[in-house]
């Protein structure tokens, strides 16, 4: 009843410290039981399968284990020397690189130019935005397999156009040279509709009436769009490019029914290397080493890119 | 004998849906309840455990996964549907639990003074109050880890070895192994495997557009 008569006062301006005296009390308790309650499973969890396998890594990666029993045989950093001692490595990274540098070049333009004609109103542009979306939500293993069969030399669809003009079909993903090429492009086709539909969203928050200001003071179409909505979707286009870098580097689904990082290696990401050399042969710390420099390439790049691209955001 | 018949197929989807639907519903469980005391409660350390929190969204999965593996070895959830699950909803907790803060936080301050000031308690609001009017961002949030556990391929592969428990990712790429150019069935298998997701997607478009654009932004 006392708290009801608190609440009361500060209405008839009997200032200020009366009910902040009566609720503290109480509402002390009541915090503290929520932070008791509510907070623990997440933290307990997060801190059980996220940092502590991460610092288990930085650990792991000294031995030489195969998993069983306790680690024993320490060898210091000959784990990293091993890695970055194989050239699989570099061509995985080399192939993350080309990732980025197709998602920035190809990718990124096509969802842009996309996303600036689907996000105006016509019959039809909801159902060809969905559609274009469809391929970012398909699973990634779904998408290879259907894709590893559109490669097919003998059954698919890239065999079928070759024979129509009389050559003999290539086997895309079989070749070292083809392979890595044929995975960019299904990236490609995967990601542009999640990018277009950042863009859209973008663009439909923006305030229409800069564009109208810029046109009614004698700026072209062009124009407008190039010095008015391009720079105003700078934030949305920074963020892009972050997703399209922090997804290459942890790409593998799509890989492995492609390619499986084959042949010869020539087509693997980081993922798809670690998985291959690490997990598949539950060589754990060697794994652990690549899991390492993994984790310090992505955490590196997330904050540099922030402190330079997001500054604001 | 047609896939859509066989026992493989629902073995798949079955396994597929007990992996998604446990994920799902300890995300929302556990990531509203600490939205809830990050969005609500004032203490001190708050701004550092949710920094602490948000360091989950710089690294993929994949780079622990050994450790992972080990670890979910050593609690004896190798091979269980939990093994997969709880390992996913820890990734999948940094994201959900911005999301849902972010969405809590709009919900009038005042609110909250009154209904504690008349003798509710924190859990009875975040029950009775908190909930209920969330549900747009629930089921955003619902959605995108569904579909994410749903699609997941690296953990199941890692902490699985039974057949019998594979969800439906894991089971396509043994079943492309045993047909390997028969790519009629293959497609067919593809095509009735992917029919949930794109009938869920139909249904909930919205929610998925929303949640993956908007948790974008903020990441």
């Amino acid at each position: 009843m006392a708290r009801r008569i608190a609440i009361a006062s500060p209405v008839g301006a009997a200032g200020e410290a009366a009910p902040q005296v009566a609720v503290r009390g109480p509402s002390w308790d009541g915090r503290f039981t929520v932070l008791i309650l509510f907070l623990p499973p997440a933290l307990l969890l997060f801190t059980l399968f996220v940092v502590l396998p991460i610092g288990e890594a930085a650990w792991y990666s000294g031995f030489n284990w195969n998993g069983f029993g306790r680690p024993t045989n320490w060898i210091g950093f000959d784990n990293y020397r091993f890695v970055l001692e194989t050239r699989a490595f570099w061509l995985a990274l080399r192939n993350n690189g080309l990732i980025i540098a197709v998602s920035l070049a190809i990718q990124l333009p096509l969802a842009l130019t996309l996303a600036l004609i689907l996000a105006e109103r016509f019959r039809g542009a909801v159902a060809l935005r969905m559609l274009f979306f469809m391929p970012y939500i398909l699973a990634e293993i779904a998408t290879g397999l259907i894709f590893s069969f559109v490669y097919d030399g003998d059954y698919g669809l890239v065999a079928s156009i070759w024979r129509t003009f009389g050559a003999e079909p290539p086997h895309l993903l079989a070749s070292t040279d083809t392979a890595m090429l044929a995975v960019l492009i299904v990236i490609v086709w995967k990601y542009f509709g999640f990018h277009m539909m950042l863009f859209i969203a973008a663009l439909q928050g923006l305030d229409k009436s800069l564009v109208e200001a810029a046109r009614i003071d004698g700026a072209t179409r062009s124009q407008a769009l190039r010095h008015v909505v391009i720079p105003l979707l700078y934030p949305t286009i920074r963020l892009s490019v972050f997703f399209a870098i922090v997804g290459s580097l942890q790409l593998f689904d799509l890989v492995m029914p492609l390619t499986r990082g084959g042949p010869a290696d020539s087509s693997n990401t980081m993922v798809s290397f670690l998985y291959n050399n690490g997990i598949s042969r539950m060589r754990v710390g060697y794994g652990s080493a690549i899991g390492v420099i993994l984790f310090v390439i992505c955490v590196t790049f997330a904050f540099t890119y922030k402190r330079w691209f997001m500054r604001d955001e | 004998m047609p896939i859509s018949c066989s026992q493989r197929y629902w073995q798949l989807l079955r396994n597929s849906l007990i992996i998604s639907t446990l994920t799902v519903t300890l995300t929302l469980i556990v990531a509203s309840m600490a939205a809830f005391a990050f969005a609500h409660v004032k203490f001190y350390g708050s701004s550092m455990l949710l920094s602490y929190l948000t360091l989950g969204l710089l690294f993929p999965a994949a780079t622990a996964v050994l450790p992972l593996f080990i670890k979910v070895r050593d609690l004896g959830l190798l091979d269980t549907y939990f093994g997969v699950a709880l390992p996913q909803v820890a990734f999948g907790l940094a994201m959900s639990v911005l999301l849902l803060r972010r969405f809590f936080k709009d919900i009038p301050h005042e609110l909250l003074e009154a209904a504690l000031v008349d003798g509710c308690s924190y859990v009875k609001f975040f029950r009775y109050v908190t909930l209920p009017l969330s549900r747009p961002i629930l089921a955003t949030v619902g959605t995108i880890t569904f579909v994410n556990s749903w699609n997941a391929y690296l953990l199941p592969l890692v902490m699985l070895n039974t057949d019998a428990l594979y969800p439906w990712p894991l089971g396509i790429m043994v079943y492309q192994g045993e047909y390997s150019s028969e790519w009629h069935l293959i497609l067919a298998f593809i095509t009735l495997t992917i029919l949930p997701t794109i009938i869920l997607f139909l249904i909930a478009q919205k929610h998925i557009v929303a949640g993956l654009t908007a948790g974008a932004v903020k990441g």
